[in-house]
């Protein structure tokens, strides 16, 4: 998997892009696998997520299932 | 005639409110994160539940008619410059796309940005883009939307550079400055060329106006240009030839691609709804929004500015698949994956199938989004490492990222009956019968074979970095869910969205045995371009050679990745220039540093020195010693002293009188 010109991939940035999470609560001393415990925050936020997705998904699917009817303007 | 409902009219908020909102946290709310980030989140939810309402009334009523509303923004006696919100069918689509993908980042960035000291400043950024791109999306003309095009180039700047104390950071950002200025030039200079030859058209009516009911926009516009003879169809080429450096940079389109892969040095959320999903869909959007000046003056789709379009789209979309074959920066084979994927979209503008290319835009932005996201919960799980050389296996550490990255993967890959098959199996046919200039036919192979690379190296960044044994030194972990519940959610558009491309009881037809003669769908039947849809019968073939062509990358990528077919070192060892070309990135970025060094550079110095220095520098010299030297003579003459005064009136009368006694008056 190397490269074989031996060369230093020169696109790899010199600080990775880790977010902070990586020197924060989730980060060295997190277990392998665990995912951490959340804050209020992040439950009202998974919430948030878990609605949109039912929003998404009742929306998709009204407009899968809707009479097949074309559109009388078109696009301009 | 009905007035429009509430959901219209209270339109404009969608894009005001992010606005507000980034304002707010700038001024003041910044120093509580949580509170900046309840805003951010919360303007954003306001966009998306608006944005759903507003498809739901299309799609119960498809004979509501576009609404639009306009203010002034600049006024003089022979023209009219307005600013305002329009909302149609296509709109509608882009409206869900950006505030579904800007919702489930914002969501995503809590996470992932906790402890950085920037967290507010980043949501205020990303509030200021998203009303930004609102604003693109909902723009009434070409002047409004190059208002808004400026403003998300400010906000990709700002966040590219976030963490501006990293020199590549601050590097990448300048970068994507300016190229993008690049096509921006051109964009501006395009609409003004178009203005020139339409200016005496819109007399009083919205300059350069998108849709107007009574045809005082784009469409009218050609038409009346060519009647009164200042728009022939070659300047019109000319024109969108031009306005088409503004998306060709902006869509990271050959040659001013250069710029997204760097950009990666931004936070992976904004990888994700930036440089993914959103704003460099917007060169995309503005080729469909602005359609008609791509078309031919009559409307046809056999033009030089489409055939630009799907030429520049299907070498970009080639090149970029080659180079994402050898990266090993996770966050960049993805990058790469987006330039390719960009130019299957204007393939399938350029070819005419405008339905098409606009879906892949649709179906694109939710399985990138997920597969950035993913690539960012995986450099958050190994504490910072980019390089799938140094992952493996992850797959059994990280089992939910693992599998919505391997749902993204076989949605890109076009394996039925994951999204991205219908609406890339639709641009490949479009490609097919693709017959406008030389090598037309070509373009059909081109993009087969895009395909396939594109399944091999989606595989092989799914195998290096999920499978087999983990090769790093990082302690591999599952990120919160905060950040895996986006994911999630992508994941369901990822399968299914592209299901709004089919026909439930076509498909029942073909089951059956029968050949549906043509295939309607919900998507083509709500978004199209003309005044009436266009359904084609199913192409099976083409159906059959895309899947399988798809399905042999990924056996490929699954032969040399976990099986030890050794294709990839034999390449490396044997084809070592091609490697090399192919890792180098095609030699772009050197070519234009070579281009600045040894071209512009030199020229802009020894025009500096010929008319600056020279010219410009000697000119000044010589006024300032004319100055002395005229005074150096004339302060002996003003000496202040009235005898010397009087005895030179005395000389000059004598010296007079002398030339007219020599020569009198009157011959």
């Amino acid at each position: 998997m190397s490269d074989p010109n031996g060369n230093k991939q020169k696109e790899a940035p010199e600080h990775a892009d880790h977010g902070s999470g990586g020197h924060g609560d989730q980060g060295h001393d997190a277990a392998a696998g665990i995912i951490p415990e959340s804050s209020w925050q992040d439950k009202l936020l998974i919430l948030g997520a878990v609605l949109s997705l039912a929003a998404l998904m009742y929306f998709g699917v009204n407009w899968a299932i809707a009479p097949l009817e074309v559109n009388q303007h078109g696009s301009m | 005639m009905n007035e429009p409902s509430a959901i219209f009219t209270s339109s404009p908020w969608i894009v005001a409110v992010p606005f507000l909102v980034g304002a707010l946290i700038i001024l003041g709310v910044r120093h509580s994160k949580t509170l900046s980030m309840l805003l951010s989140v919360g303007a954003v939810t306001y966009g998306f539940i608006h944005s759903l309402l507003i498809l739901q009334a299309f799609v119960q009523s498809p004979k509501l008619a576009p609404y639009q509303v306009n203010c002034d923004w600049f006024l003089s006696s022979s023209f009219k410059l307005s600013m305002g919100v329009m909302v149609d069918h296509l709109a509608a689509v882009m409206l869900i796309v950006v505030t579904t993908v800007s919702l489930l980042v914002q969501i995503y960035t809590h996470g992932y940005m906790r402890e950085d000291p920037g967290y507010s400043r980043f949501y205020a950024y990303l509030s200021l883009f998203t009303g930004s791109m609102l604003g693109l999306v909902v723009s009434t003309n070409l002047f409004e939307m190059y208002f808004f095009w400026e403003l998300v180039g400010v906000c990709s700047y700002f966040l590219i550079g976030f963490w501006w104390y990293k020199v590549s950071a601050a590097e990448a950002c300048l970068k994507a400055f300016i190229v993008n200025r690049i096509g921006d030039f051109g964009f501006l200079v395009g609409i003004l060329l178009f203005l020139s030859a339409t200016y005496g058209f819109w007399q009083g009516h919205t300059l350069l106006a998108f849709s107007d009911p009574g045809n005082f926009d784009l469409t009218g516009a050609i038409r009346w240009a060519v009647q009164h003879g200042s728009l022939t169809p070659e300047f019109l080429t000319i024109i969108s030839v031009v306005l088409f450096l503004g998306p060709m940079a902006k869509s990271a389109q050959a040659p001013l691609h250069v710029w997204l892969p760097d950009a990666m040095e931004g936070p992976t959320p904004i990888s994700a709804l930036i440089h993914a999903a959103t704003m460099v869909a917007a060169g995309v959007y503005l080729v469909a929004r602005a359609y008609p000046l791509w078309l031919t003056p009559d409307g046809s789709t056999h033009s030089g500015g489409l055939a630009v379009v799907a030429w520049v789209g299907g070498l970009t979309a080639f090149m970029a698949a080659t180079i994402a074959l050898s990266q090993f920066d996770i966050k960049r084979a993805l990058a790469w994956s987006t330039v390719s994927q960009l130019g299957y979209m204007f393939v399938g503008l350029g070819t005419g199938a405008y339905t098409a290319g606009m879906f892949h835009l649709f179906n694109h932005a939710f399985f990138k989004a997920m597969l950035f996201l993913c690539s960012g919960a995986v450099i958050h799980g190994l504490q910072g490492e980019q390089d799938m050389r140094q992952m493996g296996g992850l797959g059994k550490k990280m089992p939910v990222t693992a599998a919505c990255f391997l749902i993204g993967t076989i949605s890109i890959s076009g394996v039925p009956p994951f999204s991205g098959f219908f609406s890339k199996d639709e641009i490949i046919g479009s490609a097919n019968l693709f017959s406008f200039g030389p090598f037309a036919s070509l373009l059909g192979p081109l993009t087969t074979l895009t395909a396939f690379l594109t399944a091999f190296y989606m595989f092989r960044m799914f195998f290096l970095t999920f499978t087999g044994k983990y090769r790093g030194s990082a302690h591999p972990h599952e990120s919160s869910w905060v950040m895996l519940m986006p994911l999630v959610v992508f994941a369901v558009p990822s399968i299914c969205s592209g299901w709004l491309g089919t026909n439930i009881e076509a498909l029942r037809q073909l089951l059956a045995g029968a050949t549906p003669t043509a295939w309607p769908n919900p998507f083509m039947a709500f978004l199209f371009f003309g005044p009436e849809a266009e359904f084609e019968p199913l192409n099976a073939s083409v159906m059959l050679t895309s899947t399988a062509v798809s399905l042999s990358g990924i056996v490929l990528a699954f032969l040399v990745y976990t099986r030890g077919l050794s294709i990839n070192t034999w390449c490396q060892d044997n084809l070592k220039p091609l490697y090399n070309f192919s890792f180098n990135k095609w030699y772009f970025d050197e070519l234009y540093l070579a281009l600045v060094n040894k071209l512009i550079l030199p020229a802009y110095r020894f025009i500096w020195s010929l008319v600056d220095q020279f010219v410009v520098d000697n000119l000044v010299n010589f006024s300032g010693f004319a100055t002395i030297g005229t005074g150096e003579v004339l302060r002996y003459t003003e000496n202040g002293r009235g005898q010397f005064y009087a005895l030179v009136i005395f000389g000059a009368v004598v010296a007079l009188s002398l030339y007219y006694y020599v020569k009198p008056l009157v011959p």
